[in-house]
């Protein structure tokens, strides 16, 4: 602010202050952008909460969010809910990372091998019209009510949508780029690594993030089925004793324990496609 | 001197919804070692194809085509190919796009790094080393796609329309640092265009192509002083006497 000597500098100062002016009225709006979205949760809690207070019935049906929150910290406290945390998370965790797997190799084969992919094609699109849900039974006769018949569920259930977005992440694959580096003399190994893993990574991410909320699904339903532990066990045992507030510290915490999974690929997604103007996270599948 | 890509009675078939689909017709092209050849044609007449067959990227073809003597019969890893997107890949940032051909050869770590470097200074791309593909203009793209091209020191270049998408200064912006590039290296450049200005201004030859199936119509030498002025070429003597010429012959192909 002393050196005032020359109009330009005077000017160069106002732009630079013009400048800070714009980047702090950026820095406002996106705060204000996740007040924003903070917001409709709110304001269904609060409403959730004062409508439980007035009709009793309510609570009954469905809980309130002050009485979930102390049963997760009584649960958590008394370490109840590890175990069940624990089966889950392991059943999930083998499920998807083997289901994941399984689709990204396929994927590739079938997006590659072009007689491959088509004759398969139509038999996947088969099985994937299958509810998987509904094949969750025949999985508990198959491996018994232990963890197998959880991680074939979910597997099953990760794979398709984990190989449908690789398969069509091949098939998108700009040939103008293959061309190029094999022009440049890539081996046919070169190529995968130079050219169809990183285009297809979007895809393949989109699989994986869409696959996190199946491998839930797949883990509860096979509890609910037969099991003697784990949260989809934990709900359906709440459910049998017609304990409402139970049912729901179950929910809220597989809720929890999806959106906090879906964070952690999320970070990985941005690390990864960093290289693209916006990452923007699209589900397919469901 | 014997031409450095021979072409002789080039036809090449394909095969487009269970019809066979005739692309290029009896195409007899000698090009020779350093020069800059334009082929000109109507869309659709082939002119892609012919590069992408030369590329060996195209197989087969019937007829005679050779590359210093040889039949070319699978890829051909001695020519660099400008495509008319830059079809820079997205993921790697400029100068690891630039220097990504020397990494699938196997040089190593320092020196890709350093040959990558001098051409980004040379086309005035420093300080945008670490940026990626959607950070830079067009333009930038464009003269990335020529380095990561010429970083490999290929015998020939064939550029498909690779001006194309850019606005009219741009293109003449990096038509001029073309040329000062050949002139400079003297690589052979086989360029296709639909742009007759441009064909003119930068070629010894202008290959006239007819439509589908494509064949070579006429060739044209251009007798034009070098090195050139793409910005004036208008004012050239000669060049409105050839570009009529040439645009006579042309314009039966697409019936204006």
């Amino acid at each position: 602010m002393e050196d005032r000597t020359a109009p330009t500098s005077a000017s160069t100062e106002l732009a630079d202050k013009n400048h800070a002016g714009l980047a702090q009225k950026n820095f406002t709006l996106s705060n204000f952008r996740s007040l924003l979205v903070l917001l409709p949760g709110i304001c269904t809690l609060v409403f959730w909460e004062i409508a439980a207070w007035h009709w009793p019935g309510i609570a009954r049906l469905v809980s309130q969010p002050i009485e979930i929150a102390r049963g997760i910290v009584d649960v958590v406290t008394t370490g109840v809910i590890w175990q069940h945390f624990d089966a889950t998370l392991k059943e999930m965790a083998a499920g998807y990372v083997i289901g994941a797997i399984t689709g990204i190799a396929l994927g590739f084969l079938c997006g590659r091998i072009k007689l491959l992919g088509d004759i398969l094609n139509p038999y996947i699109t088969l099985f994937n019209g299958i509810p998987k849900v509904a094949l969750a039974p025949v999985f508990v006769i198959w491996f018994g009510i232990g963890l197998m018949s959880k991680i074939a569920i979910i597997l099953t259930m990760v794979f398709f949508v984990v190989f449908i977005n690789t398969f069509a992440g091949l098939r998108s694959v700009n040939e103008d780029y293959v061309a190029i580096v094999r022009i440049m003399g890539a081996s046919g190994w070169q190529v995968v690594r130079e050219v169809f893993l990183p285009a297809t990574l979007p895809f393949i991410m989109v699989g994986l993030r869409a696959g996190i909320p199946f491998s839930v699904i797949g883990a509860v339903v096979g509890e609910f089925i037969a099991s003697t532990k784990g949260l989809g066990f934990f709900i359906n045992y709440n459910q049998g004793t017609y304990d409402t507030n139970g049912i729901f510290v179950g929910v809220t915490i597989l809720a929890l324990l999806v959106v906090a999974l879906d964070g952690l690929l999320s970070l990985l997604e941005k690390r990864l496609l960093k290289w693209r103007p916006e990452v923007e996270a699209k589900n397919v599948g469901a | 001197m014997d031409p450095i890509i021979d072409l002789a009675n080039v036809t090449k078939t394909y095969r487009s919804k269970g019809k066979s689909v005739l692309a290029l017709k009896d195409v007899t092209l000698p090009v020779k070692k350093g020069s800059f050849t334009t082929i000109i044609g109507p869309s659709g007449c082939g002119k892609s194809t012919l590069l992408k067959i030369i590329a060996g990227i195209s197989l087969p073809y019937q007829g005679r085509l050779n590359y210093k003597g040889r039949e070319i019969t699978s890829i051909n890893s001695d020519i660099g190919f400008v495509t008319q997107d830059s079809n820079l890949f997205p993921w790697l940032t400029l100068i690891e796009n630039v220097e990504l051909a020397l990494k699938i050869r196997g040089v190593s770590k320092e020196q890709r790094a350093q040959a990558a470097q001098k051409l980004i200074d040379t086309m005035q791309l420093t300080g945008f080393e670490t940026h990626y593909p959607f950070e830079l203009s067009g333009g930038m793209q464009k003269r990335g796609s020529i380095i990561r091209t010429l970083i490999y020191d290929p015998d020939i270049i064939l550029m498909d329309e690779p001006f194309g998408p850019l606005d009219a200064q741009t293109r003449l912006v990096l038509q001029d640092e073309l040329l000062r590039i050949w002139d400079t290296n003297k690589k052979t450049i086989l360029f296709v265009t639909h742009d007759l200005t441009e064909a003119i201004a930068l070629s010894d030859k202008v290959v006239l192509f007819t439509g589908r199936p494509g064949t070579v119509k006429r060739i044209f030498d251009v007798p034009l002083a070098r090195p050139r002025n793409v910005f004036e070429i208008h004012n050239e003597k000669g060049f409105t006497d050839l570009y009529h010429e040439i645009w006579s012959q042309f314009k039966t192909e697409i019936k204006v």
